[in-house]
């Protein structure tokens, strides 16, 4: 990583260290590349459709589109977001997925600038005893953080049988504990209007 | 479009990843000297990311509430937690990572209910813990 990279991250961590905070408190998604490297043991949902591919992960329903259908995008028209905007086509029986418009992200472990460009390869692969794996080498290239191309591989099998995708919607905690409070205000100021 | 992937398509994937969310400041809990409690519910409200439990605990230091956060709703469910399996009221166990400061509190991993059926991490560990734990 470039020093200047460093320092960036180095500030970052310095400032979430104590109270050990994380995106995902705030029920943000970790963007790319992290969120397909790990999701807290979550499964993860792949809904593929033609023209489209949705990835949608259970841990904070966070969710990536990979557009299948050749459409030709001026990606200076798009605004950077955190899992960016992807692009696939098929090599023989590989998938290979581009990601450009990453924004660019210290609070991830694989932290990148806005000009981090991902390449993922995927493929089915056998287990030991047959059983179906998908695996993926990702290559992160990003000439503003990193002096040379970071390149991981990633494998998942099926979930077993009997798991479906449950919803997550981790604000919720967050709500209910202010609509008590204002309970606990209103109950406050109308001590009277008590039965 | 090629139909390699056609019968993953819809199908959930698991990737490998730590038992705690990222997000949450572990730090505070020792998840290496786990910690059994026994208590009343007096409240519990399942969620993600994480458990709030309230338990009414009686010790030598004396009878009180504490607050104990746990896991995800979505871990223990596929752990084997149903709904209505813990109501307030319940006498139940629970294990936990205790609180490094020494202060009342907790991590929950796992409870062992009114009736003895265990999800997450046995209360009290063995054979027989084992052989109780719902499905």
């Amino acid at each position: 990583m470039k020093p200047e990279a460093r320092a960036k991250v180095a500030e970052y961590r310095g400032l979430v260290a104590e109270g050990q905070h994380a995106p995902g408190e705030f029920c943000l998604g970790t963007g790319m590349p992290g969120s397909m490297l790990g999701s807290g043991g979550y499964p993860m949902e792949i809904i593929q459709r033609p023209e489209q591919i949705t990835v949608i992960y259970e841990a904070h329903t966070e969710l990536r589109r990979i557009y299948t259908d050749g459409r030709k995008v001026n990606m200076d028209d798009i605004f950077p977001s955190r899992n960016g905007f992807s692009l696939a086509r098929w090599e023989g029986d590989t998938l290979v997925v581009e990601t450009y418009k990453l924004k660019e992200q210290v609070d991830q472990a694989a932290a990148h600038s806005e000009q981090a460009h991902i390449v993922e390869r995927y493929h089915l692969i056998k287990d030991a005893k047959g059983g179906k794996i998908l695996e993926a080498e990702l290559t992160m290239t990003d000439p503003a953080f990193y002096t040379a191309a970071v390149t991981v591989t990633k494998r998942w099998s099926p979930a077993e049988p009997g798991t479906f995708m449950m919803y997550y919607e981790c604000d919720e905690p967050n709500w209910l504990d202010f609509v008590d409070k204002l309970r606990d205000e209103a109950a406050k100021q109308a001590p009277a209007a008590q039965p | 479009m090629k139909k390699l992937f056609a019968a993953l398509s819809c199908l959930a994937l698991v990737a490998l990843a730590a038992p705690v969310g990222a997000h949450h400041s572990a730090a505070q809990f020792n998840f290496r000297g786990p910690a059994t409690i026994k208590g009343t519910v007096k409240s519990i409200r399942p969620a993600n990311p994480h458990l709030r439990l309230v338990l009414i605990v009686t010790d030598d230091k004396g009878t009180r509430d504490i607050e104990y956060e746990g896991h995800s709703l979505n871990n223990f469910y596929r752990s084997g937690w149903r709904p209505d399996m813990v109501k307030a009221g319940d006498r139940i166990e629970i294990m936990i990572a205790p609180r490094k400061d020494g202060a009342d509190g907790g991590y929950v991993t796992g409870v062992r209910t009114a009736d003895g059926r265990v999800f997450g991490a046995p209360p009290t560990g063995g054979a027989q813990a084992e052989a109780e734990r719902s499905r």
